[in-house]
């Protein structure tokens, strides 16, 4: 097998390398050779020996730690659609979803059907994402002439799984094209943007589409398509609830604990603390997140909550609530582990990335209470450290220019 | 004693024992032109001419008053260049019956006379810039290094002791350059002979690049634009002591010689410059690059170029091949070594790997994770520092610490780097800029 695909990629390779009939399309090959072979080239000198590892690697891990998240968020979508629909008593719209749903019925309450579900939800929405961002990484690559960076799998997952099910698949499309143009490549592409390509395309959605991105309805799936909303039932997330209701707000329709393992509406891969805990775990075992960045965030979200909670107001509910149900609502967990520690928009010092993370954490509890527009800071709050990392680093730089400067004045 | 917690030590099969073999006959050797940073040569001899150890074989264009001698005697069978008539190498036919020139310190009024003569200056480097010193500006500090923590190194202790009379001369000497110069003299082992008067004895413990002399400045006596050190290699140190014991060059030296691929790792006592196939003729695998120096920071022996490099005191033999494994992204790689935990490898932790010359991935754009500051014990911010390099700005550069490296202190960066970038080549055009610009 593998003596097979060898000779099939030796007699292939020639038509795209320089002078070949296809050598404008060698990105591609290059990218489907790196993907089934192992790199095969020998180092030079100086330096002969490598380490094993490779950009490839790194963003495969993050990718494969991103499933957890995916998987639960697939059942998720099917478990509260389920309990949605069990109060509309029918689900018969016009809506393509349906018909694919049809195929294995309403009715049965089983594990397989809800990952069905969700599946009919998700799977389009991440096949468009990533259709989409490949082609524009393959223009993007021929015309300029680089490789195809492998950091599009990230890309595409992690926008994804920020997308309320419901997104309409156009609109995957249009946010990705942003996230990976705007947010990537007219920079140059992954390693040298300053933004988080997949929170950028996610952001720009937002703005530009609020009205399938925001609001009660958009969190569970069909719900929007129907348009019926049964007596008593409201679509909001917790994040919606304790807007309205602070802690009491919480409480009264949401059990802790249905928070935590992630039992509730809200973007596909966000709601589980668990799934997004197991990732957190993968990703600082290997090493490819920095846990100062994790700690930083979490612990300005603790202090700014607490000192939140001290002061009180009687006028803003959100002000009471405690950080711990900061913790599992919203994209907290999610932005924290898959976004915050995207190291190329982040910090890149050790110093700096302490500062970071607790800009973060402090930020997205001050638009969360505070900020009356936007009922979730997660995003916003990373966007905004992102802008600042250069500063932040600028200072550390700065910081450590004048240490070396004092240990070098002699005399 | 200082201790190095930073860094890493490469867990490769074929650590040398300390056996010394004299036994490998060499024919052949040679002077490499990119062992001298800077180096443009005007010959003082031709091919097919008889030359005499210790004679004059080109002096320095760029630092008139300096020469390149040879370290044994011969016939010059040739000299080659390459593009743009760089200079490569002189490549000397040895001939064990032609005698060597004689030195004798007492013809010198000052010891650096004798330096320069007999081409031993050559032996020195200066920090910074890793250039061939020039005789007139005399540094603050002399560092010599007596440690070794690159992979496949042996601890030079255990060389030192059987000359430890030579290398005791030979930092006596050094010491009696100039009465205000500063000596360092950095050691491993704490058995380790401390017995010269006035030199500054310090011992560094820890990972790779503990034993570099980069790390050493740092520590006690950092350099910049304002302050210049000289750098010298303990094998240097007993090769002066030599000198002056027998007023002639020292021709050998001992050089630890392994790897996978070698088949007894060991010492061998052979010529400066020895040629690398003779070197290793029945020592080595089938299927083998032959590096001189250490793995990290090294040269391939091939072609006029398959000759041991001056400063080098090992040569390291790896399998010239690369990994061949299919779908690699998704295998848990339990045989392939990584700094980061990101492979099987890391949680079986297997004593020692056969490490191959895989690039192991393609060159993509900087992605600053946290390996490359795990790696830099100094106090420099490494993500912040290799981006200045890469981006050749050299203001920046210059505060980041720049000066204080040479190449060999950036190889663990090259080797963690995920985007595959080679920081030493890129450190070299830092350091020409900034020579052609600061000095």
């Amino acid at each position: 097998m593998k003596a097979w695909l060898r000779s099939l990629n030796e007699t292939i390779k020639p038509r795209f390398m320089p002078g070949g009939a296809q050598a404008k399309w060698f990105p591609i090959y290059d990218a489907l050779e790196n993907f089934i072979f192992s790199s095969t080239h020998k180092t030079t000198n100086p330096i002969h020996v490598r380490d094993s590892i490779d950009i490839q690697r790194i963003m495969v891990i993050v990718w494969l730690a991103a499933f957890p998240a995916m998987f639960f968020g697939m059942y998720n979508i099917g478990n509260q659609t389920l309990d949605y629909l069990t109060l509309v008593g029918s689900a018969n719209t016009n809506d393509w979803h349906h018909a694919l749903i049809n195929l294995v019925g309403y009715s049965n309450d089983s594990f397989l059907t809800k990952m069905w579900i969700g599946a009919v939800y998700f799977v389009p929405i991440y096949a468009v994402t990533f259709a989409v961002g490949i082609l524009w990484e393959i223009l993007f690559a021929v015309v300029r002439k680089h490789e195809i960076n492998e950091g599009l799998f990230v890309s595409s997952i992690l926008f994804a799984l920020s997308c309320p099910p419901d997104l309409p698949l156009w609109q995957a499309a249009m946010g990705i094209t942003f996230g990976i143009v705007i947010g990537k490549e007219v920079f140059g592409g992954t390693g040298k943007n300053f933004l988080n390509p997949a929170l950028t395309g996610r952001a720009f959605l937002y703005f530009a589409y609020p009205s399938q991105l925001s609001g009660d309805k958009v969190w569970i799936a069909g719900l929007s398509d129907t348009g019926i909303t049964p007596e008593g039932f409201s679509g909001a997330t917790p994040l919606g609830y304790a807007a309205e209701g602070g802690l009491q707000g919480l409480s009264d329709n949401f059990s802790w604990f249905d928070a935590f393992i992630g039992n509730i509406p809200g973007s596909v891969g966000e709601t589980s603390v668990i799934a997004i805990g197991i990732a957190m775990l993968i990703l600082l075992g290997t090493g490819v997140a920095s846990y100062r960045i994790i700690l930083g965030t979490f612990l300005g979200m603790i202090v700014m909550s607490s000192i939140l909670n001290i002061v009180g107001s009687d006028t803003n509910p959100m002000f009471q609530v405690p950080w711990y149900w900061h913790l599992v609502i919203g994209s907290f967990a999610f932005g924290l582990v898959f976004m915050a520690t995207e190291p190329v928009s982040g910090s890149g010092t050790n110093a700096g990335r302490w500062i970071y993370g607790a800009l973060i954490g402090v930020t997205v509890i001050l638009i969360r209470v505070i900020n009356p527009a936007f009922p979730e800071g997660m995003m916003l709050a990373i966007l905004f450290a992102n802008l600042f990392a250069p500063v932040i680093d600028h200072m550390v730089v700065s910081n450590n220019i004048a240490k070396r400067k004092r240990a070098l004045s002699y005399e | 004693m200082i201790k190095i917690k930073k860094g890493l030590n490469l867990p490769i099969s074929g650590n040398p024992s300390l056996d010394v073999d004299s036994s490998t006959a060499i024919n052949s050797i040679a002077l490499l032109g990119a062992d001298f940073v800077g180096l443009k040569p005007t010959m003082m001899v031709d091919e097919g001419d008889t030359v005499l150890s210790g004679q004059k074989l080109f002096e320095n264009k760029k630092n008139p008053g300096t020469y390149i001698t040879a370290p044994s005697s011969g016939i010059v069978k040739s000299i080659n260049r390459g593009e743009k008539r760089r200079f490569l190498s002189l490549i000397i036919e040895a001939d064990e019956s032609l005698d060597s020139l004689k030195f004798n310190l007492n013809d010198y009024s000052k010891p650096i006379d004798l330096l320069v003569d007999t081409g031993t200056l050559a032996y020195f480097r200066t920090r910074p810039y890793n250039r061939m010193p020039v005789p007139s500006e005399l540094p603050s500090a002399i560092f010599v290094n007596a440690c070794d923590t690159n992979p496949l190194s042996v601890d030079p202790h255990e060389l030192i002791k059987l000359d430890q009379d030579l290398f005791n001369k030979g930092l006596n000497f050094i010491k009696s350059i100039n009465d205000e110069i500063k000596i360092f003299c950095s050691f491993q082992n704490k058995d380790f002979d401390q017995s010269v008067e006035a030199v500054s004895y310090n011992q560094f413990e820890g990972p790779h690049p503990a034993g570099l002399v980069g790390t050493h400045i740092h520590f006690l006596y950092p350099v910049g634009q304002n302050r210049s050190v000289w750098t010298i290699s303990w094998q240097e140190v007993i090769s002066l002591g030599y000198l002056l014991q027998h007023n002639s060059l020292r021709s050998d030296k001992n050089v630890a010689i392994g790897g996978p691929n070698a088949r007894d790792p060991k010492i061998l006592k052979v010529k400066y410059g020895s040629n690398l196939s003779e070197l290793t003729a029945g020592k080595i695998l089938e299927n083998s690059r032959v590096i001189s120096g250490s793995v990290l920071n090294g040269h391939t022996g091939e072609n006029v170029m398959n000759y041991l490099g001056s400063f080098d005191n090992q040569v390291s033999i790896l399998p010239d091949e690369s990994n061949d494994i299919l779908f690699n992204w998704a295998m848990p790689g339990s045989k392939l070594h990584s700094k980061l935990p990101a492979f099987f490898s890391s949680w079986i932790k297997p004593k020692s790997f056969i490490f191959n010359v895989a690039m192991n991935g393609g060159n993509r754009a900087i992605v600053p994770i946290s390996s490359y500051q795990e790696i830099m014990p100094l106090n420099i911010l490494m993500t912040q520092l290799l981006k200045s390099l890469v981006t050749l700005d050299i203001e920046l550069g210059e505060k980041l610490g720049v000066l204080e490296l040479a190449p060999e202190d950036v190889a663990l960066a090259s080797y963690v780097c995920p985007s595959k970038y080679d920081y030493q080549s890129i450190l070299d055009s830092n350091l020409e800029k900034m020579y052609e610009e600061f000095k």
